[in-house]
């Protein structure tokens, strides 16, 4: 398999080629998209491949340490010429989504594969923990609107939908969201982590000063 | 001297690449009908350069019932070729997988050359003779043509070897040979139908041998390719199985690209897959008596801002449960005498309902007032019920076992729990130093949370009568986990 990577030409980028990025790991998959967190791991990976290294792909992750020889403890990409590495993490926590085969490709059949941590599709409640991703290019104002709503969803604490102006800056500034790093593909997110004394306080000062109202008050600020 | 004849060099720089003239085109059109009509016939050309020759193949035999194929090297002749042909791989044909017996028509005129040693696609390299790139392309080529399907050759008279003629005269019938009509590359049109060896007329066969020597050698000359065919055309099959395979093995990046923008594969479906389903409270139908109020409350499905006229408080409510494990520890006794310590963790629900006071005036105003069925806060989560903090072991204890002489002891009165502790926090009590560097080794070298090697504790009970225990702890896979057993040395 190295070999046969070896002495493939380098063939001209088009522009249709720079959404494709081979995993240096295992040649014969393709991947579109990758996510990572601050750490450099594995977020978010789109995947296409025959079934046989797919399957190659889960296993020598699955092994990672255990398997000096054939375990992944990294997937190594070239992105813009530099080589870049993406840690898988904790393999526990990833999970998978697949087509189903596709015959007759030219390439035969292949397949196309999701692998993401967990946290992307089950918030935390427990830990106040999520991950939000998000595909292709989204107005600002409905990512916004979604990231609220998760951010509803995983806050012990009431949440009126008024304060999202006041309460998104906040989560910011203690450091309760993290953008997300896209390697490469139309993918993008952020990580929730609420610490959720340190927002109990914020917020009940923000309610002594009169800045979280019951009803929302129009101060707009405009003339009339 | 020269790394290569300049005309060779021309040659290799276009990857060989000499398409067919039109002329001789025109006239292999005319020596070929479809044999069935309104049949769906398959027809391919392996190195089809800008695919014109196929592609006026498929026009002659009647377009919409014809498939037609293509392989190329050269991504711009690719590109042109996928736009006449139905199915076009850009690729190596010795990197790509195509079913054999699979076409009724194969268009070959194949590149031409010496091939270097060792060359890569040496594994459909059967020739013992000159090695030729002509060779190459007709060895991983014929086998795709059906029984009864047309083969058109198109290659230098001067490759017709001995080696070349045997396999044609061993793999084709009805065949003839032609001059092509543009003579600057001395090219010869060969024509046959492929038939099993054994059906082979070995007169035949003989005699073509002996024409194909006699132009390669160059005592006969081939006659120029008819412009008026005299003969019955050949009758190109249809092609009633399905094509299983006609692919290439090796990924490129952008033809990959382009499969993907056809295929799509999970990325219509990202937000189907990938957004959280977050349930929109609604209306209830009914007044809610309390107890709704209650189960609505704890289920999430009731918040935001309440007034209370009775106590003039106004509050902002959410509901929610969640799940905890809870820990519950017991020592088991196992009909043999010895005793398991069980570890379980059960889910338990746990509703937890929060509040702003906002009532203005409140001395609670801006606090959470929580309402919850568990008591709060928890700070010793770690600590079980018999005060092992197991956050602070270095190593998982897993279930713990112990041996009959060992519960005579527990029985006479002896604590084994500050032992255990010990034990799990790496304190290896009066073993051998060099055991215990061992120990610490295997601790050092745990992946995934468990250990690849024991590791063994021993301590002293009582010196006087040299009462010693030991403590193993072992990972027995992922079934089983870690297994800590107390055991008197007598017992090992």
């Amino acid at each position: 398999m190295y070999t046969t990577n070896a002495v493939r030409k380098e063939e001209n980028t088009t522009s249709l080629e720079k959404h494709m990025h081979r995993l240096e790991e295992i040649p014969d998959l393709m991947c579109d998209a990758c996510v990572v967190d601050k750490y450099n791991n594995l977020v978010f990976l789109s995947v296409w491949g025959r079934d046989t290294a797919l399957q190659e792909l889960y296993s020598r992750i699955t092994l990672a340490k255990k398997d000096k020889e054939f375990g992944l403890e990294y997937l190594t990409f070239k992105i813009q010429g530099v080589r870049t590495r993406v840690y898988v993490g904790n393999v526990k926590e990833l999970t998978k989504r697949s087509t189903r085969t596709y015959k007759q490709t030219k390439f035969g059949t292949l397949l196309h594969t999701w692998i993401f941590d967990k946290s992307c599709i089950k918030p935390d409640k427990a830990n106040h923990t999520a991950t939000v991703l998000l595909e292709g290019e989204i107005p600002i104002e409905e990512f916004a609107q979604y990231h609220w709503s998760v951010i509803k969803d995983i806050c012990p604490l009431p949440l009126l939908d008024h304060w999202r102006s006041e309460i998104t800056p906040l989560l910011i500034d203690h450091k309760m969201c993290e953008d997300l790093k896209t390697f490469f593909g139309q993918v993008g997110g952020v990580r929730l982590i609420l610490d959720i004394p340190k927002l109990e306080e914020s917020m009940g000062d923000l309610i002594l000063r009169d800045r979280l109202t019951t009803y929302p008050t129009h101060h707009t600020g405009l003339q009339h | 001297m020269a790394l290569i004849f300049p005309r060779v060099a021309a040659n290799f720089a276009r990857n060989g690449y000499y398409p067919t003239d039109e002329p001789t085109i025109e006239r292999i059109l005319n020596a070929i009908a479809a044999k069935d009509p309104n049949q769906r016939i398959r027809i391919i050309d392996p190195t089809a350069g800008e695919g014109v020759a196929i592609a006026e193949v498929a026009h002659h035999l009647g377009r919409e019932n014809v498939e037609a194929y293509a392989v190329e090297y050269n991504r711009e002749r690719a590109d042109h070729a996928s736009t006449l042909v139905d199915h076009c791989l850009r690729s190596d044909l010795m990197d790509t997988v195509i079913s054999n017996t699979s076409f009724g028509f194969l268009f070959l005129n194949p590149p031409y050359g010496d091939m270097a040693p060792g060359y890569n696609g040496a594994i459909y390299d059967q020739s013992k003779g000159r090695k030729r790139l002509e060779k190459l392309f007709y060895q991983k080529s014929f086998p795709m043509l059906q029984y009864g399907g047309i083969l058109t050759f198109i290659i230098p008279y001067n490759q017709l070897d001995d080696e070349l003629s045997t396999w044609l005269c061993n793999h084709f019938s009805q065949l003839r040979i032609y001059e092509a009509v543009d003579k600057q590359f001395k090219q010869v049109v060969i024509l046959g139908v492929r038939t099993k060896k054994s059906d082979l007329d070995l007169a035949d066969r003989k005699k073509m041998l002996g024409v194909f020597k006699a132009i390669y050698l160059g005592e006969m000359k081939a006659e120029e390719l008819p412009q008026d065919w005299p003969y019955d055309p050949y009758l190109v099959p249809s092609s009633k199985a399905e094509l299983q395979n006609f692919y290439q093995i090796t990924m490129d990046p952008a033809e990959l690209a382009r499969e993907i923008a056809n295929l799509k594969g999970l990325w219509p479906e990202f937000n189907l897959h990938m957004k959280y389903k977050q349930s929109v409270p609604r209306a209830p139908v009914t007044k809610p008596r309390d107890w709704h109020i209650a189960m609505a409350l704890s289920a999430g499905e009731i918040s935001g801002p309440i007034h209370s006229s009775e106590t003039g408080q106004t509050l902002i409510v959410k509901g929610d449960t969640h799940k905890e494990k809870v820990e519950h520890t017991e020592w088991k006794t196992e009909q043999d005498g010895s005793k398991t310590f069980i570890r379980t963790l059960i889910d338990k629900f746990v509703p937890v309902i929060k509040a702003w006071d906002m009532t203005d005036g409140s001395p609670y105003k801006g606090k959470i007032i929580t309402i919850t069925t568990v008591k709060d806060p928890e700070p010793e989560q770690n600590v079980n019920n018999d005060g092992v903090d197991l956050s602070s072991f270095l190593f998982p204890i897993g279930r713990l076992l112990m041996t009959r002489g060992i519960d005579d002891l527990v029985q006479q009165g002896l604590d084994l729990l500050p032992y255990v502790t010990r034990h799990g926090q790496g304190d290896w009590g009066d073993g051998y130093e060099s055991d215990n560097k061992q120990n610490d080794r295997a601790v050092k070298a745990m992946v995934d949370g468990h250990l690849y090697e024991r590791v063994m504790s021993v301590y002293i009970i009582d010196p006087e009568n040299d009462l010693k225990i030991w403590i193993i702890t072992e990972w027995h896979g992922d079934d089983d986990g870690h297994i800590t057993t107390v055991l008197l040395p007598s017992e090992y």
